[in-house]
């Protein structure tokens, strides 16, 4: 099988150059058979990439340890739903993944792309295929997922205990289909600019993607978030890791992108903009992957540092010179139909809102090459870790929460003074009554304080917009206000689902806030002994150690301690935290002790606790508890942001061809139709 | 601190019930291997000293915690430091997560006798930064090229902030003006289809022409 593999990899290789060849070189206009060779192509890759990761995976079922990566990652003892999710837990795997995934976008883009924008669909083939080109060249010379070993182990090496988790089996593969598909809205964009059709065609065209791709990264994150919560111990979701931030930047400059399109859709402004960020996103993508597999910058989710950092840094460079110059060349061809007329204005709201977008994506993207800068300025490496990112961050942050209330209270083109009364006297109102609340109830943080507010500012914009629609329609349909609220949702999905994510981003701020207020307390206790807690909310855990049982369970070797746990002197039952001593088929010891929190949940705190270790082998146990103040809004504020997403883009209601602006639109219209 | 393969602390064989016993013969006899199923959860054998693990090996050793370890004061402190074992994670975090650390615990054992020996917080931070270097502090200190790296994404922000309301603000003004231009000039004649423009010149010739 792993010849077949290798046999499919060459084959997708070379077929990915000649559709990358055949369509740059623009031989397919008016040749009908060389146009079909290419969109066969694009097919043909995929199909050679599902044969090369069937190869992979019967490869990894079969614990064939001859192959250099089914050793390194996993072992006999290895669960079934592990061994299926080793392909993506190594480099090599990974990149197939990649290549797999972006073979079957690029197949969907051209399957499924409206016949209205096929002249772009033979340029997007081109990009797409130099792409994935470019991945199994990085996998044929350099990170070969089918290597053989001179030899053949008995036993794997197995799967590091942290990604034995079920958050590790679908973070990565949705963070890699966000990153991936940022690729094909790249693409259209490409094509518009080689084809020279520089209409909103492309801009239709990718809207599904965009929303699709941010939907990815945003899910990806979050899961991100709470594997490394569940599973890391540390009782936190970010630590502004370089590897992190990297996922964070790409989803930073889509976001910037969801939104100033709007202005380009209704307008026919910031053309320019727009094709800038949207390339952005796709260099951000890879300059993530850069950092993750460079080992350029010191980071706990790196990949072993490898040659295909280089690969990845001459893509990266080659194609933003390519992209930007052929963004350059059309730039007089990329006027705005219309000037902007107020500063007063829904437009300028999102200018704002970009500016805010793209600052914390440069900031982030600043303190994460800072300490390769300093070294190369002053000589000194320095750190950049989590004090440095939220001083600089947290300020653009609530700068963005406020504008994430701003921007849908005000009308397009100009807003009135009476229009803006009448739109921000509720909203600011509840933001004001929500931050009287807090300090009344003894918050004195400024931070975290300033959050709570502007996320009661926002959520009195998003309520007030909701009951404004509901009502509308309640008054002239005679629905019910439920009924109403549904069907406007339904018939306006951009917008409401829009307001909905909007809904998840305050959630999550809030429930950030409230990790200021953590509390943590390390305890060595034997059993029956107690130690108390208290709480921020004001109650006080007795946690009682009962004591440690050590059991083998699947792969592991289990040292479990429990603790009996009483919230105000009632009893609320038990919990337990794990070290867990991994062990193969030989009955040896693979890695070192890892650990399981113990986390109880609910929507004021999360406790979780900790077994860090025993006291000369004895069932004396050192644990650290913590208390996390409303870490599950983090959860569902994730949850929220992705319904609304999905929302946005579900077929159907008044797409964007209703909401299409006129040919003639601004000021110029406005003094035309008035004369 | 026990380590891989270490045969003095490999586990022993774990006794079996019955039960187990029938069901692990099962799976083998059904063609899954023994390893694939979920065992249930088994007692050990009865430990010859009561309160000792059974199994000591698999578990990390640790000492037992003191007062200083929860002192808020030196926690912030460590929260401000690099571990120097190479995580990347704060000395807190590290010797509160990474089990397996032993740099972490060790650096913890430095602050705090730092501390006892009655220097501040800002002497302890000075005296990590002569040992280990300026990478020992989680965060740049805001001096020299280092508020580079504090200031310029604030500056930046801030600087295209400021031109862009500039940019929006002249333009509106210009539109402004535009539009005060138009409600001065005549109403359009009801009928005639004719841009503000065109009256405008219109005008301006039928006064030439009345001259």
């Amino acid at each position: 099988m792993t010849l077949l593999g290798q046999f499919a990899l060459w084959a997708g290789w070379l077929i990915a150059l000649w559709a990358a060849v055949l369509s740059f070189s623009g031989r397919w206009q008016g040749r009908p058979e060389l146009r079909a060779s290419l969109t066969g192509a694009v097919y043909a890759v995929f199909g050679c990439m599902v044969v090369a990761s069937l190869a992979l995976w019967y490869g990894l079922v079969t614990h064939d340890f001859n192959i250099e990566y089914v050793a390194s990652y996993t072992s006999r003892t290895l669960p079934e739903y592990f061994v299926f999710s080793a392909f993506w837990a190594g480099q090599k795997g990974s990149l197939l993944l990649w290549a797999v995934v972006l073979a079957l976008f690029s197949a969907l883009a051209q399957f499924m792309t409206s016949r209205r924008h096929a002249d772009l669909l033979p340029w997007v083939a081109g990009v797409t295929s130099i792409t994935i080109f470019f991945f199994i060249t990085v996998m044929l010379f350099s990170a070969n997922p089918f290597e053989r070993l001179a030899f053949t182990p008995p036993d794997g090496r197995g799967l590091n205990p942290q990604l034995q988790n079920l958050g590790m089996m679908i973070h990565p593969p949705m963070l890699y289909l966000g990153y991936i598909s940022i690729t094909i809205p790249f693409a259209f964009a490409m094509a518009a600019l080689l084809s020279g059709k520089l209409d909103t065609g492309w801009i239709q065209a990718i809207r599904k993607w965009t929303i699709l791709s941010w939907l990815f990264l945003s899910a990806g994150i979050v899961l991100g978030m709470w594997w490394a919560y569940v599973e890391l111990g540390w009782g936190g979701y970010w630590a502004w890791d370089p590897v992190e931030n990297a996922s964070f930047l790409p989803w930073l400059t889509m976001t910037a992108f969801l939104h100033s399109v709007m202005i380009q859709e209704k307008r026919g402004m910031l053309k320019r903009w727009n094709l800038a960020l949207i390339i952005g996103t796709f260099l951000l993508s890879i300059f993530g992957t850069f950092i993750t597999r460079s080992g350029v910058i010191a980071s706990v989710h790196s990949f072993t540092q490898s040659s295909v950092g280089y690969y990845f840094l001459a893509f990266l460079v080659i194609s933003g010179v390519l992209a930007y110059t052929l963004l350059y060349t059309k730039w007089d061809r990329l006027e705005a139909e219309v000037e902007l007329e107020s500063m007063v204005s829904r437009e300028a709201a999102f200018l704002f809102n970009n500016l805010i977008l793209v600052g914390i994506a440069f900031s982030v993207l600043w303190g994460t090459l800072f300490p390769i800068l300093s070294e190369l300025v002053q000589g000194t490496k320095v750190t950049v870790g989590p004090p440095f990112f939220n001083k600089v961050n947290v300020p653009l942050g609530l700068a963005l929460l406020a504008l994430t209330g701003i921007g849908p209270l005000i009308a397009w083109r100009k807003a009135s003074t009476a229009n803006l009364r009448r739109q921000f006297l509720f909203p600011l109102g509840s933001g004001l009554v929500v931050a009287v609340v807090l300090w009344l109830l003894g918050a004195r943080s400024l931070y975290p304080l300033m959050t709570i507010g502007l996320a009661g500012f926002v959520a009195g914009t998003v309520l007030q917009e909701f009951y404004r629609g509901s009502r509308a329609r309640h008054r002239i349909h005679g629905e019910s206000y439920l009924m109403a609220t549904l069907r406007l949702i339904g018939r306006n999905r951009r917008r409401y689902g829009g307001y909905i994510v909007h809904v998840g981003i305050l959630v999550l701020f809030v429930a950030f806030a409230g990790y200021a207020f953590k509390v943590d307390q390390e305890a060595t206790l034997v059993p029956g002994e107690s130690v108390e807690l208290r709480s921020p909310f004001g109650h006080t855990y007795t946690l009682t150690h009962l004591g440690v049982s050590q059991f083998e369970y699947l792969n592991r070797f289990v040292s479990q301690a429990t603790v009996e746990v009483a919230k105000n002197g009632v009893p609320a039952g038990r919990m337990s935290s794990e070290k867990r001593q991994h062990i193969n088929s030989l009955r040896e010891f693979e890695f070192q002790p890892s650990t399981e929190v113990g986390i109880r949940s609910s929507a004021q705190e999360d406790l979780y606790i900790v077994y860090a270790g025993s006291v000369e082998g004895t069932e004396e146990a050192v644990y650290r508890f913590t208390i996390n103040p409303l870490v599950i809004w983090v959860w569902i504020g994730g949850v929220i942001l992705v319904v609304g997403g999905i929302i946005t883009m579900w077929p159907g209601g008044y797409g964007p061809t209703r909401e299409r602006r006129p040919v003639q639109v601004g000021y110029e219209a406005e003094l035309a139709g008035s004369a | 601190m026990p380590s891989v393969g270490d045969p003095s602390v490999r586990p022993t064989a774990v006794a079996v019930h019955r039960r187990g016993f029938v069901l692990g013969l099962t799976a083998v006899v059904f063609g899954r291997g023994a390893w694939s199923q979920e065992p249930e959860a088994q007692s050990p054998q009865e430990p010859a000293d009561a309160g000792r693990l059974y199994n000591p090996g698999v578990v990390q050793q640790r000492a037992r915690s003191t007062d200083a370890d929860n002192d808020e004061y030196i926690k912030d402190l460590e929260k401000q430091m690099r571990c120097t074992c190479g995580c990347n994670l704060d000395i807190y975090t590290c010797r509160t997560t990474d089990f397996t650390c032993t740099t972490s615990p060790a650096l913890h054992r430095e602050v705090v006798a730092l501390h006892e020996s009655g220097l501040s917080g800002q002497e302890i931070l000075d005296d990590f930064v002569a040992r280990y270097g300026e990478d020992v502090l989680m965060a740049p200190k805001p001096e020299g090229f280092n508020l580079a790296g504090y200031l310029v994404p604030g500056i930046l922000v801030s600087l295209v902030g400021m031109i862009l309301i500039w940019v929006l603000y002249r333009r509106q003004s210009v539109i402004a003006l535009a539009t005060a231009e138009k409600d001065a000039l005549p109403e359009a004649v009801p009928g005639i289809a004719a841009t503000p423009e065109e009256l405008a010149r219109l005008e301006a010739a039928i006064r030439e022409g009345d001259r």
